[in-house]
């Protein structure tokens, strides 16, 4: 039988947070038990939609950044 | 997952011996996961391209006096940052008095200051999803949560630590983020 396994540690697994001998547990109660697992993938499709999904600066704020670095290198060196 | 070839800390060392090019790719490697945190955190899009600038700016600051230790966490060490930042800006706009015209209404309330370009629109559009509007109606403590662990690469622990929280309770404000975001797609795709 196994250690109960709750939807918390499926989240610390799935971001890498468990240690091996959890990893083994929880690795065995997802591949029998469906509750766990629909929280499984559901944890997933959400992940990979927030990774789809992201906003990316416009470039000139990177360009700010870079001036930036390179004004207070100047200053450093002077 | 993708590697990064280059790991973060050479890049760091690269960078104080005067390569800036080391910056500019730290900056490339993580500027969509900081720039998603902070707009998900202040909710205006050109508040948070200020803070993601004023967030480098400070990273590139505190590099430069040595107070970063590096112990393989660069993007929590900046996502912190962001997060302070976004915090201090949220205060203050909040501190700010409501300017209200001849019927007591909040001006800012309905005057737009300025219409995104086309560019920026379709940016907007091509990005800002569903996802996003429903994370958005996710209660404070749960989208925090969200956004650290999976934006900011903090652990759990850390979020604890940093929102003041039990590890047991950051765990609970995800888990309950999770499953809000199925009801909330549910619920939608139900109405369509």
């Amino acid at each position: 039988m196994h250690p109960t396994i709750t939807q918390n540690d499926i989240l610390r697994y799935a971001y890498g947070e468990t240690t091996t001998e959890e990893t083994v547990l929880i690795e065995a109660a997802l591949a029998s038990d469906e509750q766990l697992q629909d929280f499984y993938i559901l944890l997933k499709q959400v992940g990979d939609d927030l990774n789809q999904k992201m906003y990316a600066p416009h470039p000139t704020s990177v360009n700010i950044i870079m001036e930036e670095s390179q004004d207070s290198s100047l200053e450093i060196s002077n | 997952m993708q590697k990064n070839l280059i790991p973060d800390q050479s890049l760091v060392v690269s960078y104080l011996e005067g390569n800036e090019a080391a910056l500019e790719m730290l900056i490339r490697r993580y500027k969509q996961k900081v720039l998603t945190s902070i707009y998900m955190l202040v909710h205006d899009r050109y508040l948070a391209e200020d803070i993601f600038q004023e967030t480098f700016i400070k990273v590139i600051h505190s590099l430069r006096q040595g107070k970063y230790q590096h112990e393989g966490k660069f993007l929590p060490w900046v996502i912190r940052i962001a997060r302070n930042l976004s915090i201090d800006h949220i205060r203050r706009r909040k501190k700010m008095p409501a300017i209200t015209d001849s019927e007591g209404r909040d001006v800012f309330g309905y005057i737009k200051v300025e219409e995104p370009n086309a560019q920026d629109r379709m940016e907007l559009n091509q990005t800002n999803g569903l996802l996003f509007e429903l994370i958005e109606k996710l209660p404070e403590e749960q989208r925090e949560v969200l956004i650290l662990r999976h934006y900011g690469d903090l652990s759990f622990k850390e979020i604890a630590e940093l929102t003041g929280c039990s590890i047991n309770t950051a765990l609970g404000r995800m888990r309950y983020a999770i499953l809000n975001l199925r009801k909330m797609m549910v619920f939608v795709e139900q109405r369509q």
